[in-house]
């Protein structure tokens, strides 16, 4: 499978994720490797197995394998959504939460398992999720809040809520003193500007100085 | 599962914080090289053996023995073995070779906001990378240069238009004494100080000063 992102880190371990499937012909050999709590290396056909999303689209295309949704996409989690999709824990449940479904939807196609819904699931969970997301991003006040609301975010949803945040306090950093664009080493969330006002002598830097420290 | 050390690897780097690097992982590296051989051995010897008993049938039977590549004879249940072999081999392969640009990239981005290579991140290289770092700088410096075929500017200074020529900065460490267009100042930490912004810009990066607020 061509793509882009075949040097994304974010992408990789997006498919370390383990999905449900079944094999159609069993496997010989490897059983042991790829299900472990068989007993014998040759797997029959039929047997259900987790297997981590990398193996699943090559077997899927070939009609080896037959691949469903994870407990974490199903029934109960899309009534879950529907009550109030921004406070559910994505992080907990599929970290990749985003990734996965798009890898997988497509998986199921190419082996005729798909579920037609399952996009406008996923679709609705994020737009629900977005709107909430990007309310909140601008109003944190600390990074304690912001890892607090970040821990419950899936790692592509994260992704945008630091950007919200960067881009809110760079706006606050222009109203106050005109310049957007600190040059500073580490980026954080919120920085405290001490506002010593114009140039001095020396001695006026010194004492500005002093009071700033203590 | 196959793939763990490959992706126990990766993790390595990526949770690493993006201005420093682990130690180049040897060992590891080499055990997922190894995994690699393993599965492709297993695998040519599986469709080996299919081969010779589909070719063992057909003499059995009294037909011509196949020549030549022509198509799987084996069972559905060995194409899947063969299938898990393969997809793991390309998975390592990409482990490896995420693993390798992924410090790969960072050390490029060192060059370009620190200038050199910081002591305990040097520690970490393997020869190879810190001959690729040394080979960069070359080449960054040699674009950079004023003259034949150079474009005569500092590409790793301070990107953003500045408001005002001069900033107010805070020493955060002992530094020395350091020449300035606008004078020699000697840095101490806690004092503050009036000085060019460009010039100030790779002191900053570093972490030796630190910007106060512009004037209004």
């Amino acid at each position: 499978m061509a793509s882009g992102d075949y040097y994304d880190v974010s992408a990789i371990l997006a498919e370390e994720t383990y999905v449900p499937a079944r094999l159609v012909h069993g496997c010989t050999g490897v059983g042991t490797v790829i299900d472990p709590s068989s007993d014998s290396a040759d797997l029959a056909p039929g047997t259900r197995l987790d297997l981590p999303l990398w193996m699943v689209p090559p077997m899927a295309g070939r009609n080896m394998l037959q691949v469903d949704l994870p407990v974490f996409y199903g029934n109960k989690m899309r009534r879950k959504m529907k009550a109030g999709a921004g406070c559910e824990d994505l992080r907990v449940r599929c970290p990749h939460y985003y990734s996965v479904a798009t890898r997988l939807h497509a998986a199921m196609q190419a082996c005729l398992t798909a579920d037609e819904d399952f996009p406008a699931f996923i679709l609705n969970t994020f737009r629900g999720r977005y709107k909430e997301l990007l309310t909140k991003a601008p109003q944190v006040e600390s990074s304690l809040e912001a890892s607090q609301i970040q821990n419950k975010l899936s790692v592509e949803e994260s992704q945008l809520f630091t950007a919200a945040a960067e881009a809110a306090a760079a706006y606050q950093r222009w109203k106050s003193n005109g310049d957007s664009r600190p040059m500073h080493r580490s980026q954080s969330l919120k920085r405290k500007w001490a506002n010593e006002g114009g140039s001095g002598t020396a001695a006026g830097n010194e004492n500005a100085a002093a009071n700033a420290a203590s | 599962m196959f793939g763990k050390t490959g992706i126990e690897l990766l993790q390595e780097v990526a949770q690493c914080p993006a201005d420093s690097l682990p130690a180049f992982n040897e060992e590891a590296f080499r055990n997922v090289i190894d995994e690699v051989h393993l599965q492709h051995e297993r695998l040519t010897s599986v469709y080996n053996e299919s081969r010779e008993r589909h070719r063992q049938r057909q003499v059995e039977a009294g037909e011509e023995p196949e020549e030549g590549g022509a198509g799987w004879r084996g069972t559905e249940a060995e194409a899947s073995e063969l299938m898990v072999y393969h997809s793991a081999i390309l998975r390592n392969k990409r482990l490896l070779f995420a693993y390798v640009k992924e410090r790969l990239d960072r050390i490029q981005e060192l060059r370009w906001t620190h200038r050199t290579l910081p002591d305990h991140v040097k520690a970490n290289l393997s020869p190879l990378e810190l001959q690729y770092f040394r080979q960069y700088d070359k080449l960054l410096s040699r674009y950079m240069r004023s003259g034949a075929g150079g474009v005569g500017l500092d590409l790793t200074a301070d990107p953003s238009p500045p408001d005002d020529p001069y900033v107010q900065v805070r020493v955060l460490r002992d530094y020395g004494e350091i020449v300035f267009t606008s004078g020699k100042v000697s840095l101490q930490r806690g004092k503050s100080h009036w000085l060019p912004k460009d010039e100030v810009h790779p002191l900053v990066m570093d972490g030796v000063l630190e910007v106060l607020a512009g004037n209004s």
